[in-house]
């Protein structure tokens, strides 16, 4: 038997790789994706379909093509926006072997590496296909078929581009990795530790577990990670909400663009509780005599504290509107600023040690309920309350959790 | 105490506790020993209350760890063996969160904390973010969280493993001090020189069985080759002695 070339070794590995994950996803999972997939399809057709025979109807051909095409080209740049935040993670902690400790071209682990990056970015095939079915019998089918070839060409150079930045980005180093290539700075980085910095001593207290759960929050929140992101997020949010009372002039205008970006906020606040309830690291948190509702005390009890000065300051931000719609605004809002961050949480509760799968879910949760609301306005409410029951039902988790 | 009671866990098919039994006494040291995959760690696991077992029972100091878990937790101290923190904290902030959640007096867990750290060759670092640490700095963290208490219960999942000579040394003193105040500890290790030294009796795991309890006389005396545990450890695997001169 002839030995196998690098570039050999690297296609058995990514099929191998492709074949577990495919077997390991299950049935169950597999159906459930192939829904979400039809829902997605179906929901994109309608939404391309009806404005585009819009478009063919007052415009002709060419402002039909003209009009699907950005929608092609939308779903490419989706794509290249997902390898590229599927690729900044891979760059931060590259799955597989001590990479450089192998007789490897550094340039060829990156190949991989973006291989493996560009995959999530083959769900945007699934709208932009739904898309062009959206254009049969509206548009000529050589028409169609430019358009489908425009997109694929569009979405392999968005995924590959988006690699080659997120790259340039990680091999950005210091002292004499600086003098490597940039494919061999961005795996020397990885592994480097991190450069010692002395925070503030902390200090001993007595205090209930609560309260030292919620102090653990706040300096781990205030520190660099995906928690103080999401709480960034959520924070610039809110101060835009804030911000449109004054800037808009128009009372129900102002209020619409008020209630979106605090609803916006609210989402943030769940995913900031989905990685917190999560992130607590097993080992070093679960021997600890600490019980589901010191938990849930510590998060829920911030994050209430936090909306209802919210609420209070909407209320009275609020000049535009009259008085007593002034009053029933905290009242009004109080459904999405208990909802979204309770279902974070208690998806994060059910969920000990695996924040990035709580948050997938909380995500998906939120999906389902825009496309429900967008489909039937205010469905997704529903859906919504109907996803925080099943969490609230799941958080004995916290006690006993599944096996990974 | 520790008493583990018919303790079993699998893995889909593959059994990792099948029907487990033992007691720590009071101020015993018993050492647990196995081959890699013998289940040691999901035993400590499962005992520590990280996950939950298929069938049996773990009682710390009387106390159920999965029925009543505040209660057995609170006199349970857990050195894991890959241990895991949050990254962005310093030492000292994650000992006094610990501390907190114990309900220990802060001066005088303030004044453990920095005299074990100072055994432990970690006092000069306690305020650097814990992403900067080796992993034998990581394991004397863990070790030192498990400890602060001075539990009635201890685990010790490898929890020597990384430490260099001076602080092995110090962590293995600690470890006689709280077993001679009454503490009841449990430490696997692969290192059988260790667990004769540290250990009055020793539990051998197989399989994810109980194959041998043996007490310190019951291990006799070793060769130029091999140390009396590993005598016993190779004869519960059915290997010869000669294996590693082969």
């Amino acid at each position: 038997m002839s030995r196998a070339t690098p570039t050999q070794a690297f296609r058995a590995l990514e099929r191998r790789l492709l074949a577990r994950r495919a077997a390991e996803l299950g049935l169950r999972l597999w159906l459930v994706t192939a829904t979400l997939a039809a829902c997605v399809a179906a929901f994109t057709y309608w939404q391309v379909r009806v404005p585009l025979d819009g478009a063919r109807r007052h415009g002709g051909v060419p402002a039909a093509t003209r009009r699907l095409a950005t929608v092609l080209g939308a779903f490419a740049l989706a794509g290249g926006a997902l390898a590229a935040w599927r690729r900044r993670s891979l760059a931060s902690a590259p799955p597989g072997p001590e990479w450089l400790a192998l007789p490897l071209e550094p340039a060829r682990i990156e190949r991989h590496l973006d291989a493996e990056a560009r995959l999530p970015a083959l769900g945007a095939v699934v709208p932009a296909a739904a898309a062009c079915l959206a254009g049969v019998g509206l548009l000529p089918v050589w028409a169609l078929a430019l358009l489908a070839l425009g997109f694929a060409l569009a979405l392999a150079l968005a995924t590959r581009l988006a690699c080659a930045l997120v790259l340039l980005a990680a091999a950005r180093a210091a002292g004499p990795a600086a003098r490597l290539p940039a494919a061999w700075r961005a795996l020397v980085s990885v592994r480097s530790p991190a450069a010692a910095r002395r925070l503030l001593p902390a200090r001993f207290r007595t205090e209930s577990p609560a309260r030292a759960l919620a102090r653990l929050d706040r300096a781990v929140s205030l520190r660099a990670g995906p928690p103080r992101a999401r709480l960034a997020l959520a924070g610039g949010a809110l101060a835009a909400g804030l911000a449109a009372w004054p800037a808009v002039g128009e009372p129900f205008q102002a209020r619409a663009l008020a209630f979106a970006a605090f609803a916006l906020a609210c989402a943030e606040m769940g995913a900031w509780a989905a990685w917190r309830a999560a992130g607590d690291p097993p080992a070093a948190v679960r021997p600890l005599p600490l019980s589901l509702g010191d938990a849930w005390r510590a998060r829920a009890g911030a994050l209430a504290a936090l909306l209802g000065a919210v609420l209070v300051t909407h209320a009275l931000a609020a000049a535009p509107l009259p008085p007593l719609a002034r009053l029933g605004l905290p009242l009004a809002w109080a459904l999405p600023a208990a909802l979204l961050p309770l279902l974070g949480l208690h998806l994060g509760l059910s969920l000990p040690g695996r924040p990035a799968t709580a948050e997938g879910l909380y995500i998906a949760w939120l999906a389902t309920a825009l496309l429900a609301s967008v489909t039937i306005p205010l469905l997704g409410w529903a859906v919504l309350l109907a996803a925080c029951a099943q969490a609230t039902r799941r958080l004995p988790r916290w006690n006993a959790p599944e096996p990974v | 105490m520790l008493e583990v009671r018919s303790l079993s866990r699998s893995y889909g098919a593959r059994v990792a506790l099948a029907a487990v039994s033992f007691t720590v006494a009071p101020g015993e040291i018993v050492g647990l020993l196995g081959a890699n995959g013998a289940g040691k760690s999901t035993l400590l696991r499962t005992a520590a209350g990280l996950q939950p077992p298929d069938a049996g029972e773990v009682l710390v100091a009387g106390q159920d760890v999965w029925a009543r878990p505040l209660e057995a937790k609170a006199a349970l101290g857990y050195a894991a063996e890959e241990p895991t923190f949050h990254e962005e904290l310093s030492a000292l902030e994650y000992l006094t969160f610990v501390a907190s959640v114990r309900g220990l007096a802060p001066a005088a867990a303030h004044e453990r904390a920095v005299r074990l750290a100072q055994r432990l060759d970690l006092h000069r670092r306690l305020d650097e973010p814990v992403r900067a640490w080796s992993h034998g700095m990581r394991k004397k963290l863990s070790f030192l969280a498990a400890v602060l208490h001075e539990p009635r219960v201890l685990l010790c999942d490898e929890a020597l493993e990384g430490f260099d000579a001076p602080s092995g040394l110090a962590a293995k003193a600690e470890l006689r001090r709280l077993g001679a105040a009454g503490a009841a500890v449990l430490f696997s290790s692969h290192v059988t020189e260790t667990v004769e030294r540290l250990c009055a009796r020793v539990v051998l795991l197989h399989e994810g069985r109980v194959a041998r309890v043996l007490a310190r006389e019951d291990w006799g005396a070793g060769d130029d080759a091999h140390s009396p545990l590993e005598r016993v450890f190779l004869d519960v695997l059915g290997q010869p002695l000669a294996a590693e001169a082969g």
